[in-house]
């Protein structure tokens, strides 16, 4: 009896799973970028989970040197979108927030979409 | 932009890229959920909920409607012509009225005795005629004892 397979998961929804994550990673690249400059010593990734779900994930360091973090999860539902906070309670979003949140998305979409075909194509 | 593959080099070009992106697109077909309202109503046909009365909740309609049962399953109270009524309701406690299409059979009245005596001998006569047969009027007078 070998105990490999449990260090080389490598069975096929294992595989799909990383090559998921390392397509989120790159997507990442420009969807941190959708919402303008990034703050001096802040880390932002914007990535699209599953198809109901989005992550904003911003980490920095205050002016008194604690690590901040502050993680958001939206999920899209069929009557509005929900948004939960460093693993808080859900709560709808306003009409403003929502109406970011569909400009960013569609935008992210489009990038993402764009950058697919390309490397498709090539 | 790092080029997608010096993230690692577990990607299936195209199944794993195609997949990637038909996620992407049901996510994009759920854009409708949070579109912005203004721009959607100016440049949409309004859907089918706000062509037609709405359908009221079940819980809207027992707080709006009078306190009484409708009349019937199948029959809507004017005041509430445009509520709907669920078939079979089991919170609504039924109404002596809802059974009022029920026929209800008329009791039988008592036989007197000249009816019994005439239903007795049209027996006793049709038993006569059976008898038509010997061996089986025979047959019938052995059972008797």
């Amino acid at each position: 009896m070998s105990i490999l397979p449990r260090f080389l998961p490598r069975n096929d929804a294992q595989r799909a799973a990383a090559a998921e994550r390392q397509l989120i990673h790159f997507e990442s690249q420009f969807g941190r970028d959708i919402f303008g400059a990034i703050p001096k010593d802040h880390n932002r990734d914007f990535f699209c989970l599953d198809e109901f779900t989005w992550i904003w994930h911003e980490d920095w360091i205050d002016e008194k040197g604690n690590f901040k973090v502050m993680s958001t999860r939206y999920v899209l539902r069929p009557d509005g979108a929900i948004k939960s906070q460093n693993g808080g309670a859900y709560q709808k979003l306003g009409d403003e927030e929502s109406n970011h949140l569909f400009k960013a998305i569609k935008k992210y979409i489009s990038i993402a979409q764009d950058q697919y075909t390309q490397l498709l194509a090539a | 932009m790092s080029s997608l593959f010096e993230f690692g080099d577990k990607l299936n070009r195209e199944g794993d890229i195609s997949a990637r992106l038909a996620v992407l697109s049901s996510a994009a077909s759920h854009l409708d959920w949070i579109a912005p309202k203004t721009s959607v109503n100016t440049m949409r046909i309004p859907d089918a909920s706000t062509f037609f009365k709405p359908v009221v909740s079940l819980d809207t309609n027992l707080s709006t409607a009078d306190n009484s049962a409708p009349s019937s399953v199948n029959q809507v109270p004017q005041s509430n012509a445009n509520t709907y009524y669920a078939p079979i309701n089991p919170d609504v406690p039924e109404s002596p009225t809802t059974y009022a299409s029920y026929e209800v059979a008329t009791p039988a009245e008592p036989e007197t005795l000249e009816d019994l005596v005439k239903k007795r001998l049209r027996q006793e006569i049709a038993n006569l005629h059976n008898e038509t047969d010997p061996n089986v009027a025979i047959d019938q007078r052995m059972g008797d004892y």
